[in-house]
């Protein structure tokens, strides 16, 4: 994909399962397929957009990328100072030297600031932990410079997190994120726990911070717009696989995978108490795939056949740009009647 | 959650209490809310009282809390007093006890007379006692003469009962106190490896724990305590009984424990911590113990009334704490008689009703802390 460009991060059938093993020993092995098999190249610089319904496995991908979960399988390459580093097998002491690349900004920042510790504290944490800094002063310039950076006052360096409003959190949890100049950020919906003013807010510091330090972001989302809004690539997932990837154009004008054309239909409009009931519908999904071939999201398909419970389509390009991955049998069906579709509409 | 923006509008009215409350930390906040719970302040006050007691009891107590006083069994309470029918006295003082024999029985029985007085003096000598560490002889008040006084009277070996209740007030708290201590030292560390671990550690640990859970307490406090040599001094049973709490207590702390680390450690700030590389030790000191060390406070005081319960208990039934050492389980022992409680219930009542105030206030302090622990949440 994409093979003229600079490509920062490589994952390959990436695989990260939850254990829902019950019983004393543990005896009765289940699992969850959280991300099943996919496979990504972010390119430096740019902004890969994943897209998906709640509960489909996009945070579980990040903090994979992180290694905040274990993998279950795959590879996961760096591009760092000219060599490719696979990190899924690495110690955490090993994947030290790449923790101050990699940064991940979370989707609730009254959940991912701790309220015990100062504003000060919590940015200079990565710089102590990771940092060469050894001076408190020296760290406190820093962390200074970054706040400054991100729109924060000065003055609540000192304060608890607990003065601040969700969007205030989030810029500061942007800040941590920035101040050990990563190359790489993991945004996990940064803006869906805020209200609308501030999301615009946000995004745009988040735009403006990646133009001045050459960021690559990984921006998870399910709200369509916002992805849109920031993206130069968009993916789109069903149930821990890719189903679509191509450029933003691509999939918001020509979306050919029937799951994207029902999310694009639909444009989710999840609320908190859904959240819920989407999880246990795609839990109960994964778990109904754990040992099934054939594809995804057949049962909610209207171009289904016999042959889709039986194979699973993997991604492959339609145009001759190479830049439009589908991952569907039938995809020439579907763009067919897109076609007549929209022909009817004229 | 505390809005920015309810909180700009009241930084109007007083702005430099507000900057005090953005920077106050999480203690200073959890005490602020702690102080509008009126039950918990009393609470805080009734212990505050009983601890203040239990240390200061050599000081505080007249008479020697094992001295015997044949000449004054079961005594009435000798009550200060500043006026009666002989008129005032600036100086507090209390009636003399003469004892008479019953005609029928012919059993001593000490009764107040009115007609003679014994004053009391502050910060006279009297028999040596120690408070940490430091001996002394100076107590708070007590007579001249050195004639005994009985504010509460006496029990059946005519041991002043006042200086009782002081000692075991003490005993009973120091021994709650140092039972938790020992549980959630054990809990703490058996505990937190389970949480933080997980996996095939923490399963062992469970299945340990629950063995130890499992075992019914009264057969085992009661083998347990049997096992203590006849010989052993009172300072060592003592310790055993510490010991013996502590030991049984931990499992339910334990798991608790457990549970907070399983909960907060999948919390996104722990996972941000993660990110940016912070150590075991470091994530486990400024980040796991710090968001739950006040529900373990809560904890710690909850299980205080099972610690001072089963000391009382045990030592109720004859298997804990002995004479000499005096405890609230050792008083309500020696007030079993039936004789006892028809003659003088205050030697059954006055302990009861400590022991009764002692564990209700805890149970509001756990209450009030409770609330208070979560100082984000409800706004001040
Ligand atoms: N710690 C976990 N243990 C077990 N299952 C989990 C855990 N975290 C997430 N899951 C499950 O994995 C699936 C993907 O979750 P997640 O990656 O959070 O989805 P998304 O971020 O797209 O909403 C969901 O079905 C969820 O229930
Ligand atoms: S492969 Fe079959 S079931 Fe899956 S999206 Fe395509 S047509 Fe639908
Ligand atoms: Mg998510």
């Amino acid at each position: 994909m994409y093979e003229n460009k600079d490509v920062l991060l490589s994952i390959k059938d990436l695989k990260v399962y939850y254990s829902t093993s019950k019983g004393i020993f543990k005896n009765s092995a289940g699992y969850i397929k959280a991300v099943d098999g996919v496979n990504l190249n972010i390119y430096r610089g740019q902004t890969l957009g994943l897209v998906g319904e709640s509960g489909c496995g996009k945070t579980t991908l990040g903090k994979g990328i992180l290694k905040l979960v274990k993998p279950f399988g795959g590879n996961i390459y760096f591009n760092i100072d000219g060599n490719s580093h696979d990190t899924i097998n690495l110690h955490e002491k090993e994947f030290r030297s790449f923790r101050k690349q990699v940064q991940m900004i979370f989707q609730d920042p009254y959940a991912s600031l701790n309220p015990r510790m100062t504003v000060r504290d919590i940015i200079a944490e990565p710089l102590i932990c990771l940092g060469s800094m050894k001076s408190t002063n020296e760290i406190d310039k820093k962390v200074y410079e970054v706040a400054v950076m991100c729109n924060l006052h000065p003055e609540h360096l000192s304060r608890f997190p607990h003065a601040f409003s969700g969007g205030q959190r989030q810029r500061i949890a942007i800040a941590r994120a920035l101040v050990l100049n990563p190359s790489f950020i993991v945004c996990d919906e940064p803006v869906s726990a805020l209200d609308v003013s501030t999301q615009a807010n946000i995004l745009n510091l988040l735009i403006k911070l990646k133009k001045d330090f050459g960021l690559t972001y990984l921006f998870i989302g399910h709200d369509l717009n916002v992805v849109a809004y920031i993206s130069d690539i968009v993916a789109v997932m069903h149930i821990g696989k890719i189903m679509e990837i191509g450029t933003t154009d691509d999939i918001f004008n020509n979306p050919t995978h029937p799951y994207t054309r029902l999310l694009l239909r639909s444009v989710p409009d999840v609320d908190k108490e859904n959240i819920k009931k989407l999880r246990m519908f795609s839990r109960a999904f994964s778990e109904k795939f754990t040992n099934s071939h054939g594809c995804n999201f057949r049962s909610r398909c209207e171009y289904a056949k016999e042959i889709c419970n039986k194979t699973a389509p993997s991604l492959r390009t339609l145009n001759s740009k190479n830049e439009h991955f589908v991952a569907c049998n039938f995809a020439e069906d579907v763009i067919v009647s897109e076609y007549f579709y929209k022909k009817k509409a004229v | 959650m505390i809005s920015f923006d309810s909180l700009f509008q009241r930084s109007k009215r007083s702005p430099s209490k507000e900057k005090d409350y953005y920077a106050a930390n999480y203690w200073q906040l959890v005490w602020k809310h702690f102080l509008r719970h009126k039950t918990g302040r009393l609470g805080i006050f009734v212990l505050g009282f009983m601890a203040f007691c239990g240390i200061f009891a050599g000081f505080l107590s007249p008479v020697n809390p094992n001295g015997l006083d044949s000449m004054a069994i079961l005594a009435p309470s000798q009550m200060p007093r500043f006026w009666d029918s002989n008129g005032f006295s600036v100086r507090p003082f209390v009636y003399a006890i003469t004892t008479k024999r019953d005609p029928v029985t012919l059993r001593p029985i000490a009764q107040l007379n009115p007609s003679k007085r014994i004053y009391i003096y502050f910060f006279v000598s009297g028999f040596k006692y120690k408070i940490l560490g430091i001996k002394s002889n100076t107590h708070f008040f007590g007579t001249k003469d050195g004639r005994k006084i009985h504010i509460l009277g006496t029990d059946e070996l005519g041991r002043d009962f006042f200086s009782r209740m002081l000692y075991a007030t003490g005993v009973s708290l120091s021994i709650g106190a140092t039972g938790v201590l020992i549980a959630f030292v054990l809990a703490l560390i058996i505990g937190g490896i389970s949480g933080y671990f997980g996996g095939i550690v923490d399963n062992i640990i469970q299945r340990l724990t629950e063995i130890v859970r499992v075992i019914p307490v009264i057969p085992l406090y009661m083998g347990l305590a049997a096992a203590f040599p006849k010989d052993w001094s009172s300072a060592q049973i003592y310790f055993a009984m510490t010991l013996i709490l502590g030991l049984v207590g931990w499992p339910t702390l334990s798991r608790r424990i457990r549970s907070q680390f399983l909960m907060i450690k999948n919390e996104d700030y722990v996972l941000a911590a993660r990110v940016a590389g912070a150590s075991h030790k470091r994530i486990i000191l400024r980040h796991l113990l710090p968001s739950f060390i006040s529900y373990i406070i809560i904890d710690l005081v909850i299980s205080f009334p099972y610690m001072i319960l089963s000391e009382t208990a045990l030592s109720f039934i004859g298997l804990g704490l002995r004479p000499p050492t005096i405890s609230w389980g050792v008083l309500l022992q020696s007030a079993q008689s039936i004789k006892i409680i028809e003659e003088t219930p205050r030697l059954l009542f006055i302990p009861a009703f400590f022991i009764f105030a002692a564990i209700l206030s805890f149970v509001v302090i756990g209450d009030a802390l409770r609330d208070a622990s979560n100082p984000y949440e409800n706004q001040l």
